[in-house]
């Protein structure tokens, strides 16, 4: 192998740079891997004939990188996105229909809808026309305790009588007879 | 963790003099309360043994503010405060 100086060497590069209309940094790796410099730091003879091949090696792995990169990225929104369709799920208000309080001893007459919401580490379910609602640990037993405390109000309005409930019980009665009856 | 827990929920009970209708087997008691034998609360107390257990529906059965309910079980807020809060809104 042949060497250059560090001058003629520069002198080289510079023209090449010239020739190609922009500045090329060639790092010392770049040059010994594509075989235009032994480890002993000489450049080859016609390391001017090999600089295409040296370009599309380069070309091929800043493609490779990029694709990887990109698919780094992708994969990152992916999993930002699929916890944030979560978080939406779960964060999401249902609406229930209700057409019956069994095993209660009561009948609907005419069906009516209860929200589940999460709240806190808990779900909430809410009639708020009555006035009334209940937790549980999941969408379900919130839904199920708000039928028990639904019957178990009705009852009790029921049990105590009309006359005797204040302004506020009184409203919710008058709702429940709107939806539910003791058959 | 919940603003109001059962054990406050079951101070709330005592501090407003409430009867409790006991309902075995179903997920809630019932706690009512009179004032000169007209009902004018009731709010259901959850069945368990976690003394930490949500009872947040009962700032909205007391028509209070949750804070206020918190003050209830705590102490500050007495039972006669309270229903001067509702007769202020009507509810009694």
């Amino acid at each position: 192998m042949q060497t250059h100086n560090q001058t003629e060497l520069y002198e080289n590069f510079r023209r090449f740079n010239a020739q190609v209309g922009h500045t090329v940094v060639w790092p010392h790796y770049c040059l010994t891997n594509a075989g235009l410099r032994d480890k002993k730091g000489a450049v080859s003879e016609n390391w001017q004939a090999e600089v295409p091949l040296l370009l599309s090696s380069l070309t091929a792995t800043l493609q490779a990188r990029m694709q990887a990169v990109r698919m780094e990225s992708i994969e990152r929104d992916l999993l930002t996105l699929k916890g944030q369709v979560s978080l939406l799920q779960r964060g999401c208000p249902a609406v229930v229909p209700i057409d019956t309080l069994a095993p209660e001893p009561l009948e609907v007459i005419r069906p009516f809808h209860v929200t589940v919401e999460p709240y806190e580490n808990e779900y909430r379910a809410s009639f708020f026309d009555a006035n009334l609602s209940a937790f549980g640990e999941t969408r379900n037993e919130a839904i199920w305790n708000l039928k028990d405390i639904i019957s178990a109000t009705f009852e009790m309005f029921v049990d105590v009588s009309e006359a005797k409930l204040g302004p506020g019980p009184a409203r919710q009665f008058r709702v429940l007879q709107e939806f539910i009856r003791k058959p | 963790m919940a603003i109001i827990t059962k054990e406050l929920a079951l101070r709330i009970v005592k501090k407003l003099k409430a009867e409790i209708r006991t309902r075995p087997n179903r997920p809630h008691d019932l706690a009512c309360v009179f004032e000169g034998g007209i009902l004018i609360a009731a709010f259901g107390i959850r069945h368990g043994s976690n003394k930490n257990l949500g009872h947040d529906h009962i700032p909205d059965d007391l028509h209070v503010h949750p804070w206020e309910a918190k003050l209830l079980g705590q102490c500050p807020l007495s039972r006669d405060e309270w229903l001067t809060i509702l007769t202020k809104k009507g509810l009694v």
